[in-house]
């Protein structure tokens, strides 16, 4: 009798202990299974030091120390192995993080990453502007390369498009400019061949580096789409603005505006007819007094061919910020990428961007118009609190409206999203040069453009499709 | 039971547990860590704990690991076998003691230790935390196996035990 209750009570036990068990298994199971994510890069250990890495977006076939290494379709597995067991062999094919296949005898192991690490750097030297380079990946040493390359890429287009420098061995804006003033031309003999460059841009055609002819070419849609008002050929009138900002930052009490007639002079050499694009990346000039300033268009051209390059090689997950200049290139873990567009009349200090990335921290009313959610569409802002200098208690901004000669002063900010951040560039100086009810009737007129316009008495402006975007609470 | 009567059922043990664990190196059973086993030889390990005492029980476990790495399995088995040997068997021990559990339950105990002891030298060996990831599988199959185990052993045990003190010293 004794003996059969304590065999019960045994038993109970036993059953609490076989559950206990099952239990904490799957506690375990759940935990892991919540943190699974997708798979991007294969690491391979070997004896216990990273030995190579491989992007699950690239096939490939790699061999060492007796074991191949397969990655095909998004999936690794061990195709042959000399080991006796076969055991590394015989598993599936793995292709989630934190799966692994390991080899012992050969001390292999093959583990899958996800892009689940945030990091985030930013670079002075880039356009000069403030470049951050966000992106999740799978861990520091994955972001380091990334975010080199992504610097390397950018500071190519930046030496390209700069009219202030010119670099050994490089053939840039800033060449051009001087070529097509010819640099012994003084004497205003167009036409006739520079000592030092042996080339003349007023008869013959010139070829020049192929993502500088691009650009040329894109200005000059955005010049017919925007009906002049994104014209790269402004360098006349925008040198006088820059020289005088400059002085003016520099020496706030002698601070002027420039001469009307001194303007309008600059403006007669304006004309983006003047440049003539020919086949084989070549142009020609007609006006030797013309001189391109890119600062419309430069920075949102480099930025969505960097962007375009990654996409091609599979990367995702990356938010580039060049100086407001947003791209983003696939979604982040989260969802989306929040970003808050800056209320003109907040107090903030401002640094060359608009667009910050919010933070869940900060509240969202005072500081931002609002935030809005991106995958991989371009954000853009054009403000008159970016560069400006002040004469008196006018401010001068840095965005000279054509028509005028002088820096537009119709609205207070511009945000403009869609999927090319060169577009998106474009259109947010165009739409700042127009009045607000006009901004956004051009931006509605084109197909997947939205806008949002902050008028200078605070009224904010959108476009009908805007909201879409756009982030309820984002204090999450 | 005299001295020299338990040293000779330690003895057929041993060779029993050699058996199962050949057995168990013929079956191409994969858990996703290579090298992991099922863990059949510690059958007899719990029986002997049972019907010898705990110092029989380690040596017939001890003579089992080493002779069967030897003839049939590598340096890496080994390992693995005294990981997992060592740890299910002192669990057992501990568990038995405390007089709370059944065979069944002091098996599955056993069952699950033998698991986690394989685990933490694939982890020492690889130098890789990440297969921790399998611990959940591990532990299912290993409770599992120690219940189904430690069934068995129940009536193994009854019946034995009749036996053993039947004959008298």
């Amino acid at each position: 009798m004794l003996n059969n209750r304590i065999d019960e009570k045994k038993l109970k036990n036993d059953l609490l202990l076989f559950a206990g068990i099952l239990l904490v298994a799957l506690l375990a199971m759940l935990t892991i299974k919540r943190y699974r994510k997708s798979g991007t890069v294969c690491v391979v250990w070997l004896e216990g030091k990273e030995y190579a890495r491989l992007s699950l977006l690239t096939d490939t076939v790699i061999d060492i120390e007796g074991c191949r290494i397969c990655v095909k379709d998004g999936q690794v597995y061990m195709e042959e192995a000399d080991c006796p067991g076969q055991d590394c062999v015989h598993m599936k094919p793995v292709s989630e993080a934190g799966q692994v296949i390991a080899c012992l005898p050969n001390k292999i192991v093959l583990e899958i990453k996800g892009n689940n690490e945030y990091h985030s750097v930013s670079y002075l030297d880039v356009f000069d502007t403030v470049t951050t380079i966000t992106a999740y990946t799978a861990d520091a040493a994955e972001f380091a390369a990334l975010s080199e390359r992504i610097h390397n890429e950018l500071m190519e287009y930046h030496k390209l498009y700069d009219i202030y420098h010119e670099y050994s061995g490089l053939y840039n804006a800033c060449t051009l400019n001087r070529e097509i003033s010819g640099k012994s031309g003084a004497n205003g003999n167009d036409g006739e061949k520079s000592a030092d460059t042996g080339i003349s841009l007023r008869e013959a055609k010139k070829q020049i580096p192929e993502a500088l002819y691009e650009l040329l070419e894109r200005s000059v849609e955005f010049y017919d789409l925007t009906g002049g008002r994104v014209n790269i050929a402004m360098g006349p009138v925008l040198s006088i603005w820059h020289e005088a900002r400059e002085y003016g930052n520099e020496n706030p009490d002698k601070a002027y505006v420039p001469r009307v007639s001194e303007l309008a002079e600059a403006g007669k050499h304006c004309d983006l007819g003047n440049l003539v694009l020919h086949d084989d990346c070549s142009i020609s000039v007609k006006d030797i007094m013309t001189s391109f300033d890119f600062g419309a268009v430069a920075k949102g051209f480099a930025t969505e061919k960097v962007a375009q390059s990654l996409e091609k090689d599979g990367y995702t997950g990356i938010l580039l910020n060049v100086g407001g200049n947003i791209r983003a290139v696939g979604a982040p873990p989260g969802g989306a990428w929040n970003i808050g567009i800056d209320n003109p009349a907040a107090d903030t200090e401002k640094n060359d961007s608009w667009l910050q990335q919010a933070s869940s921290s900060k509240a969202t009313t005072d500081l931002y118009v609002t935030v809005v959610g991106i995958t991989s569409q371009a954000v853009v802002t054009s403000g008159d609190y970016q560069r400006f200098y002040t004469v008196g208690d006018r401010r001068y901004s840095h965005i000279i409206d054509p028509e005028t000669l002088f820096p537009a002063d119709k609205v207070s900010s511009v945000t403009i999203i869609c999927d090319d951040s060169a577009l998106a560039d474009a259109l947010s100086t165009a739409l700042f040069i127009m009045a607000p009810n006009e901004a956004i009737k051009f931006a509605e007129s084109l197909d997947s453009v939205e806008a949002l316009v902050v008028c200078k008495s605070g009224a904010i402006l959108k476009t009908a499709g805007f909201s879409e975007y756009e982030v309820q609470g984002v204090t999450r | 039971m005299k001295q020299t009567k338990k040293v000779a059922y330690a003895g057929v043990f041993a060779a029993l547990a050699m058996i199962f664990s050949y057995i168990e190196f013929l079956l191409p059973l994969n858990f996703g860590i290579p090298g992991i086993k099922l863990g059949l030889a510690n059958l007899v390990t719990i029986v002997a704990l049972y019907l010898l005492g705990k110092r029989y029980a380690l040596a017939v476990s001890l003579v089992r690991i080493l002779l069967s790495s030897l003839l049939f399995g590598s340096t890496l088995s080994l390992m693995y076998s005294l990981a997992g040997g060592l740890l299910s068997l002192e669990i057992m021990i501990l568990l038995k003691k405390t007089r709370r559990f059944s065979i069944a339950g002091v098996s599955v105990a056993g069952g699950v230790m033998h698991n986690i002891g394989q685990l933490l030298v694939a982890m020492l060996v690889l130098e890789n935390f990440s297969i921790a990831v399998y611990l959940p599988v591990l532990l299912f199959s290993g409770a599992l196996t120690g219940a189904l185990l430690g069934a068995v052993s129940i009536p193994v045990v009854k019946s034995l035990k009749g036996k053993i003190e039947a004959k008298g010293n």
